[in-house]
């Protein structure tokens, strides 16, 4: 049983060093914001440090089942979102409550030691998933055939070719399963053979899993693989719903702004 | 696979204290961490790890060859008392400076997935404890062949070096929050040691210097070093010392904790 409750969630981004001048702009304003989708930029009290408001009191709900797509423009808090549901970053107000496994799709290749055999790199991959080093083993052939690595598993991964290393990756983010996936785009990886197989494995992945957080620019990924939506904007829900009837909502206003 | 939960709510200090037994829960992660780390450190090396014995017999041997000439003991004596005293500055002093580091180098994971920031003070901690195993071979060896008879009260080493361990886990906790926050703190860090390396009796000894020390007792370091030196080389065991070493290690739990408490959640958006 997985699943995820979110209440009243607000999470802001410090600006540390990031104090630019307003002189440095043309004309000694910044760029007007507020007409993107990215949250606000908040000063405080004491004028000294600024803050970005990436989630703005956020209530969603989430169980076993549960295909949502994450949709809105750039800086509209679809990663934070999946980053909180992660575990990543802790709100500052507002609760959270996750329970079950959670793989976060987008940070794939964290700890990836290029200094270090294929091999030791899946069996660290799998302690990072919280599997046991024997639990962890039991998945090297599997892994081993599915990313058609052969001697190459024993060499450091520095000696391999970007592909090679891409398919170590993947193979090693979708190995261990979860209860929950999160995912920041599609994930694919490859040659076009290799994308193939690639794709089965991520569809099996996400199959077993109870819940799927998909946030994609990609209306038709999100079409194929989800069966709720989630539409932010400047870090608010802006809507929340059937696939068909949020994405329409979506474009309709998209499509009014031009 | 275990199910994994998770709450995130406004208690700040069971969230702490989760935090630290999630860590010792992933033990085996922590190792494998470690060995990793050591590895990497020493990749395509004929001796590896024991280029840390090399350089640490080397550099007690020219210090020996330096000062003996200026010291009034025995050089026998004072051969062990540089090796020892050295042996527990290299600790402090690399968890001082490892501890500045513990989370600015952790920021890909901290930013990638759910870890405790325990793991990585263990990592920390646990490569440390590697290093001085390796050096502690040296005064080994030196006991051996100077026939130096160990009392029992070298028990009381040991429990020093339990109270060193339990100081340096809780500075990386204290020290790494700052420094995430204020990368200032651990150029200031870097400064101090290195006049701290003087201002501690190692490859001198308190009454050369006469006035002086009463001026340097005050002095945390040379507490810790005395501490663990004396009850090992002379068999006596330095109450005062014992006592401030206690001290310092319990404000330091206490300042970790405050530091978890203020920061843990913080610490991730300062990276």
């Amino acid at each position: 049983m997985s699943s995820i409750l979110l209440v009243d969630t607000t999470l802001s981004y410090p600006m540390l060093g990031g104090q630019a001048q307003l002189s440095e702009f043309s004309e000694g304003r910044a760029p007007d914001v507020n007409r993107t989708g990215a949250g606000h930029i908040m000063i405080d009290g004491s004028q000294r440090t600024k803050s970005i408001v990436a989630l703005d009191r956020i209530n969603l709900k989430l169980q076993d089942g549960d295909r949502l797509g994450l949709i809105g423009r750039n800086g509209s808090g679809k990663s934070t979102l999946l980053r909180v549901i992660a575990g990543i970053y802790e709100p500052q107000s507002g609760s959270i409550h996750v329970s079950g496994s959670v793989a976060g799709l987008f940070s794939a290749g964290l700890g990836v030691h290029p200094e270090t055999t294929g091999y030791r790199n899946i069996i660290l991959s799998g302690l990072m998933a919280g599997y046991s080093r024997s639990d962890a083993k039991d998945l090297l052939p599997s892994i081993a055939e599915f990313s058609e690595l052969g001697e190459y598993l024993h060499m450091p991964v520095r000696t391999y070719s970007n592909g090679m290393a891409m398919r170590l990756t993947f193979a090693c983010a979708t190995a261990f399963d979860a209860d929950i996936i999160l995912m920041d785009e599609w994930l694919g990886a490859g040659d076009p053979s290799f994308q193939a197989k690639a794709q089965e494995r991520l569809r099996k992945m996400v199959d077993k899993a109870g819940i799927l957080i998909l946030a994609s620019h990609n209306h038709n990924v999100i079409k194929q693989s989800c069966n709720k939506v989630a539409w932010l904007d400047k870090g608010r829900l802006k809507m929340f719903g059937e696939v068909e009837e949020v994405l329409e909502a979506h474009d309709r206003t998209m499509s009014d702004a031009f | 696979m275990h199910p994994t939960e998770y709450k995130i709510g406004p208690n700040q200090f069971s969230a702490a204290i989760r935090d630290i037994a999630a860590g010792v829960r992933q033990w085996r992660l922590s190792i494998a961490l470690t060995s990793e780390d050591i590895r990497i450190r020493f990749k395509r090396t004929q001796i590896g790890i024991l280029w840390t014995t090399l350089s640490f017999m080397l550099f007690v041997w020219v210090k020996v060859l330096i000062f003996t000439p200026f010291v009034t003991v025995d050089p026998t004596y004072f051969t062990n008392y540089v090796a020892i005293n050295y042996f527990v500055w290299m600790f402090v002093s690399a968890v001082l400076s490892d501890g500045c580091q513990v989370f600015v180098n952790a920021e890909r994971w901290l930013k990638g997935g759910r870890f405790p920031l325990s793991v990585f003070v263990n990592v920390s901690m646990m490569r440390s404890t590697v290093f001085s195993a390796f050096n502690f071979a040296v005064i080994v060896i030196m006991f051996i062949i100077y026939k130096i008879a160990v009392t029992p009260a070298a028990v009381v080493s040991l429990f020093v070096f339990l109270l060193l361990l339990i100081s340096g886990y809780s500075v990386h906790f204290v020290l790494g929050a700052i420094c995430a926050r204020f990368r200032d703190v651990s150029h200031l860090v870097q400064a101090i040691l290195r006049v701290m390396f003087f201002l501690t009796p190692i490859f001198w000894m308190p009454d050369q210097i006469g006035a002086l020390w009463r001026y340097l007792q005050f002095n945390p370091f040379a507490h810790y070093l005395i501490a663990f030196r004396e009850p090992l080389l002379s068999g006596e065991v330095p109450m005062l010392s014992l006592y401030v070493v206690a001290g310092c290690s319990l404000s330091l739990v206490f300042a970790s904790l405050i530091a978890l408490v203020v920061a843990r959640r913080r610490i991730v958006f300062w990276l």
